[in-house]
């Protein structure tokens, strides 16, 4: 008999469901009453709708595309360009640094590891200010290039931290061997070493292109008005716009979701792998 | 020389005159776009006033962004995003006030533009910094008391003519309706009643009390503690529905548009979205009875949100173009009529505002008004102070005194 | 096997060059390090933004403790920080217990306690904004099932307010809480119980001996990151009430946008940035100490 830690009495199964519809119902809502006009979404706000109201979502695709900050189609391009560039060159960059930090030896390279470890919990508050400067300095404002750089920069401690330990797990016979044969030390993190860190890149993706692709505070700061903003920025100045009609509003979450879910549906397992993967 | 010894080069050099002059001309044909941030309530005339200034300049294209709330526009300006024209609150006593934004040097100086000439006396402390114009005059507006004529019947009263009359008429109401729509979860319609009790007590006793207060004569702790307090007493006395915590202002028109509120107090631009809710309602504007004594009850009154040009601007000409369109007396009169206010110029003559509203027009005629508080206050933190306060005040988080105490810090603050 | 010397120019070779950290440190030391300690060192003067500045000393930090809004930001920050972990700790504790053994409901269910963690903090913010509104769902959830007298403004009333933004934080991330558990979980080998159940142990008495303990790994990170998210948070919050009503549910984070690019106090932000800082690296410090000694002990 193999016993798992199960729970099955019915006091945990009534809790299961009750925490089931606490999560389907605004999902389920979100749907719904993008495709409810004002009137009908006031008559019945759960039920069906029995007569999609397509307008929304055409307002929300025409109306505010007309207008400045709320339009969606710049942002889903804006969001893409900053969430690709941000991994590709995170994942690279993170990747090489964490090799030289898990094989050279040297008191050095204690430091620097600790130097990137530093970076893990300051908060982006602390520095918005003088960065904030320094880009617009650069001309960097309203630039979605900038904002590569500053990702690169804010989420490389964790990249190189992953990286790292994860290669010191590793053993050197692989990258000896090829070393012997006469390859170059790029050739051997490029051919070695990054296949064997798959399982990171995995995570590194996930994790950090999930974070990009939402974020919110930095597009705030450095996008709004710019006409080059991201998907959670258009979202906020939707709702700043059209305050209480739903629809739209839900209209324009739906667009702005479509990305992430087709994402998740389609790789649901390898998203679960890539955040439990810190535990194993 | 060259041209007159061979002809043929002197006429390819006049061909190639001619091309370079129609290769640059197309930079002036093409489309300039140009970026605006305006506020919600007023997309509809803005969008009206977008849509015949594009007819009239072909080349030129306006994106508009409105917003409910004017602080993410003050971000911009602050990260250099600006857009090139922008809301602008009259006077100061706000981020996105006037004064605040000219004195950070991010407004265009518009002096020049043909209607900086013709600015009337009333408004110049309104549109103008250091001697210089930024906005146009657009409208003044008023904080008008709306009454709902069929729930005042049903309640069996008339419209209270001084605040002891309020009072009682919230204790009757209440069993039977909201007596007073208020939409206490946003902060800005905190000024609409507070203005009008602190126009109607501290201003009448003191007419000067705006200089006397920059002069340091006195503060907002001996002139405004009457106002909270009888701020207070409408609460005790059941004027604001249970609910009225998490209302916004909008739920509020709805609420007296649908005949669920007897009264509701606000700028008289919101008259038409509360006919939109409610075509057949009967509305009837008085003054807020902002005092005992019904001939000390005052008017407040105030030059209205205006349009300015963005000092870091690309297309400032453009952008002028726009602001000068709207300043013209047609194209403003159709601007005022559709947010229901009245024209800037006609603040001497004082016409009649629409609706039922003969109470309002008498007070205006009789110049028992006093201008928007905040226009006088010397910095942008202390509105949010006292709206905020306010709030907290009537949820019981804060003292009358401690938010006085918190205001006058606030005044003293550069 | 390889002789000594080509084992040395092997080991010499492995001395990959610093080059390759190059790109890394470079984003690294240019937008994280310097902005920080720039920002650390304005947080003393009195920097507004534009023109010049002069050295205030600790007036900044003063104010910070004496103002009252900075003071209410910081309580809420703090609140925030507790009842997210504790609340998304038990939720997601209780989800992974229920979804462990039965591999066909766990299928099944997985895909929506997760969706929430994917979208974007904005949009939950969006959707609990309207759930919570007058005309939404939870109001006429409690109209239908007749229990209009608890009906409120809930993102209006200072008290509720900010329990509401706590719940939606909850909302969204429990899910990831529950799978880190469910990792942890598949960790614990079945033979562990049997050899409990053979020794007369009942359920409880396995779950506190058993189960508890192996899981110390998954309880220091959802412990931990919900804390130090919740103190950093911004997204929902400014979404759903921008620290309305009042100051009542503006936290640290908040605070710091506004002052910086609404007000333009740049060195009052900076300086309540530091505040927020320190209070991270600590929170951080002492839960690491803690959790980690117990991960050991047993």
């Amino acid at each position: 008999m193999s016993r798992r830690v199960t729970l099955s009495a019915s006091l945990w199964r009534v809790l299961l469901v009750g925490l089931t519809l606490v999560y389907a119902i605004p999902l389920y809502l979100v749907v719904t009453l993008s495709l409810k006009s004002d009137a009908q979404t006031a008559r019945a706000p759960f039920a069906p709708p029995w007569q999609p109201y397509w307008t929304n979502y055409l307002e929300a695709w025409n109306a505010s595309a007309a207008s400045g900050n709320a339009s969606l189609a710049p942002a889903l391009f804006n969001s893409a360009l900053i969430a690709i560039l941000s991994v590709l060159v995170l994942v690279v960059s993170g990747a090489m640094a964490g090799y030289v930090l898990a094989r050279r030896k040297g008191r050095a390279v204690e430091w620097v590891f600790l130097l990137f470890l530093a970076g893990i919990t300051v908060p982006q508050q602390l520095g918005i200010v003088p960065l904030f400067q320094m880009m617009r300095s650069f001309g960097l404002v309203g630039n979605p290039l900038g904002l590569v750089l500053i990702n690169t920069g804010l989420l490389a401690p964790l990249t190189i931290f992953l990286y790292t330990t994860f290669i010191r797990s590793l053993p050197t016979d692989f990258e000896e061997a090829a070393l012997m044969d006469g390859a170059s030390r790029l050739r051997v993190f490029w051919d070695v070493v990054m296949p064997l860190v798959r399982p990171v890149t995995a995570t590194v993706i996930v994790i950090h292109g999930m974070h990009v692709w939402n974020d919110f505070f930095m597009p705030l700061i450095f996008l709004l008005g710019s006409g080059k903003q991201t998907l959670p920025v258009a979202i906020f100045s939707l709702v700043g716009e059209y305050s209480t009609s739903w629809g739209p509003i839900f209209a324009g979450v739906v667009i702005a979701s479509i990305p992430v879910m087709t994402v998740f549906v389609f790789l649901q397992r390898h998203i679960v792998r890539g955040f439990s993967g810190g535990i194993r | 020389m060259f041209a007159l010894s061979n002809p043929i080069t002197g006429r390819h050099l006049l061909g190639g005159l001619a091309c370079l002059t129609l290769a640059s001309a197309p930079a002036v044909l093409s489309a300039q776009e140009l970026t605006m941030s305006y506020l919600a309530s007023y997309k509809t005339a803005t969008d009206q006033a977008i849509a015949g200034f594009e007819a009239a300049n072909p080349g030129i294209k306006i994106r508009a962004s409105y917003t409910a709330d004017g602080q993410s526009i003050r971000a911009q300006f602050t990260t250099g995003n600006a857009p090139d024209i922008t809301l602008v609150y009259p006077g100061d006593g706000a981020p996105m006030s006037l004064i605040q934004l000219a004195k950070a040097g991010m407004l265009e100086d518009l002096s020049s533009e043909p209607w900086a000439r013709t600015i009337p006396q009333s408004f110049r402390r309104a549109v103008t910094f250091n001697g210089k114009a930024y906005v146009p005059p657009t409208t003044y507006s008023f904080i008008t008391m709306l009454s709902n004529d069929e729930v005042m019947k049903k309640v069996g009263a008339s419209v209270p003519v001084n605040f002891n009359e309020l009072l009682a008429f919230c204790d009757k109401a209440k069993a039977s309706t909201i007596p007073i729509a208020f939409g206490l979860k946003e902060q800005v319609p905190t000024l609409f009643p507070g203005y009008a009790m602190i126009a109607s007590t501290a201003f009448v006793d003191n007419p000067s009390f705006a200089e006397d207060h920059a002069a340091g004569r006195t503060n907002f702790a001996k002139g405004y503690k009457q106002s909270m307090e009888m701020y207070l007493q409408m609460r005790d006395r059941g004027c604001f529905s249970r609910t009225a915590a998490g209302n916004s202002n909008d739920d509020a028109l709805k609420q007296i548009a649908n005949g669920q509120a007897a009264l509701y107090v606000g700028v008289v631009a919101f008259l038409p979205a509360v006919i939109k809710y409610n075509p057949d309602v009967k509305i009837t504007q008085s003054p807020f009875p902002g005092n005992v004594d019904e001939s000390k009850v005052r008017l407040p009154i105030g030059p209205t949100i205006t349009y300015g040009v963005s000092a870091q601007s690309k297309h400032k000409e453009a952008a002028k173009k726009f602001v000068a369109y709207i300043a013209q007396p047609d194209n403003l009169r159709k601007w005022a009529a559709t947010v229901n206010q009245l024209v800037a110029s006609d603040i001497e003559s004082a016409p009649a505002p629409a609706g039922n509203a003969t109470a309002v027009a008498n007070l205006l005629r009789a110049k028992r008004t006093v201008e928007y508080l905040d226009r006088n206050w010397p910095n942008s933190k202390i509105q949010p102070i006292y709206m905020a306060g306010i709030q907290e005040l009537l949820s019981n988080q804060t003292s009358v005194d401690a938010l006085l105490k918190r205001m006058d810090d606030a005044y003293s603050q550069p | 096997m390889p002789d000594v010397k080509v084992n040395a120019g092997l080991r010499q070779a492995l001395q990959i060059p610093w080059w390759f950290a190059g790109l890394a440190l470079f984003c690294y030391l240019l937008m994280l390090v310097y902005p920080s300690i720039a920002g650390t060192y304005y947080a003393f003067t009195d920097w507004s933004g534009v023109g010049g500045f002069k050295y205030v000393g600790f007036a900044n930090f003063k104010l910070v403790f004496t103002d009252g809004e900075a003071l209410s930001s910081l309580k809420n920050t703090v609140f925030l920080a507790f009842t997210t972990t504790i609340i998304q700790n038990i939720v997601g504790l209780s989800l992974a217990l229920a979804l462990n053994g039965n591999s066909r409901l766990k299928a099944f269910l997985r895909p929506v306690f997760v969706a929430p963690v994917l979208l974007a903090p904005v949009v939950v913010g969006v959707i609990w904004q309207y759930i919570y509104s007058p005309e939404g769902a939870l109001n006429s959830l409690l109209a239908v099932l007749d229990l209009r007298d608890w009906q409120q403004p809930w993102l209006g009333l200072p008290d509720t307010a900010l329990w509401m933004v706590a719940f939606t934080v909850v909302w969204q991330f429990a899910g990831l809480t529950m799978i880190i558990y469910l990792a942890g979980l598949q960790g614990i080998g079945p033979e562990l119980y049997e050899a409990a159940a053979m020794d007369g142990s009942g359920r409880l008495r396995q779950f506190l001996d058993i189960t508890v303990p192996l899981l110390a790994p998954a309880v220091t990170v959802n412990v931990l990151l919900p804390f130090i998210g919740g103190l950093k948070l911004f997204d929902q919050v400014m979404m759903m009430t921008a620290g309305g009503p009042g100051y009542s549910t503006q936290t640290a984070a908040l605070m710091i946008y506004r002052q910086a690019f609404t007000h333009g106090a740049f060195a009052y932000s900076t300086a309540l940035a530091v505040v927020l800082t320190i209070g991270v690296a600590l929170a951080a410090m002492v839960q690491l100490a803690v959790l980690r000694r117990r991960e050991h002990t047993r």
